[in-house]
């Protein structure tokens, strides 16, 4: 396990193929299910196999929902909530909207992707893929001569 | 018959925890209450899936329980919750 590589992202090892570590030897492309196995640790892990929410049963033989036009509505009396309180709880929410631009793009952008270690982990990964390049030169080639060294922009091109 | 659930194996194998990672982190995108530090006014079992916005599914197995809301500031998800567990626990 120690040797092996996981990668969802290899075209040779789909999700749910399950390849031996040892019949190969070496690196090893392990299934994302191998993978947390492996991770699991003696912990106790809460059951949630027998949940069930309404027609969804989900460890059982169906794994079919009710289409969205399908499902019971019901008013909270009906399920023994106190309607008052309620909304009382949606009435905080509302009043607890955010004022954020409704964006996700912009929104993002405003706010956790403007995290202090965005830029460093960028600047890692800029660094990790000129040594994987090999291009910490000038790029050789007409083109790249003039380019001069490899740039944020030259590395998003090449990716 | 509906349409087919999303629900990836390996959830269904191993619950919504994956080792080693920060309490209120779990598998893929479930953000887990241990310990009830994220939201004290909910049980430790519940979870929730939360994106931009804040934008949230809560799922609450102890009290029957899925919320969905949106654009809800992060600060106010908590007293949130807790108006309403209270209007559920108040079932007769």
């Amino acid at each position: 396990m120690d040797d092996a590589i996981f990668s969802p992202f290899n075209p040779k090892a789909g999700f749910g193929q399950e390849r031996s570590t040892s019949s190969g030897g070496g690196d090893a492309v392990l299934s994302f299910r191998h993978f947390m196995a492996g991770r699991r640790n003696a912990d106790p892990v809460p059951d949630y196999s027998d949940w069930h929410t309404g027609d969804v049963a989900i460890d059982g033989a169906s794994r079919d929902v009710p289409r969205r036009a399908d499902w019971q509505r019901k008013v909270p009396a009906e399920v023994g909530i106190n309607p008052q309180s309620l909304k009382d709880a949606i009435d905080f929410a509302i009043a607890s909207e955010v004022k954020n631009p409704r964006d996700l793009k912009l929104n993002h952008y405003r706010t956790f992707g403007r995290e202090p270690s965005d830029r460093r982990l960028q600047h890692l990964a800029l660094v990790r893929l000129r040594q994987w390049l090999d291009c910490d030169r000038r790029a050789a080639g007409a083109v790249g001569d003039r380019r001069g060294p490899l740039g944020r922009r030259h590395v998003h091109q090449r990716l | 018959m509906g349409q087919p659930a999303i629900v990836v194996e390996e959830v269904d194998e191993h619950g919504p925890h994956a080792d080693g990672l920060q309490s209120p982190y779990g598998f893929i995108n479930y953000f887990l209450n241990t310990d009830r530090k994220q939201w004290p006014s909910a049980p430790g079992t519940a979870f929730m899936h939360n994106g931009n916005g804040l934008n949230m599914v809560y799922v609450d197995p102890e009290n029957e329980l899925v919320a969905v809301v949106r654009w809800i500031d992060n600060n106010a998800v908590d007293g949130f919750l807790k108006r309403l567990i209270a209007a559920v626990a108040e079932k007769s």
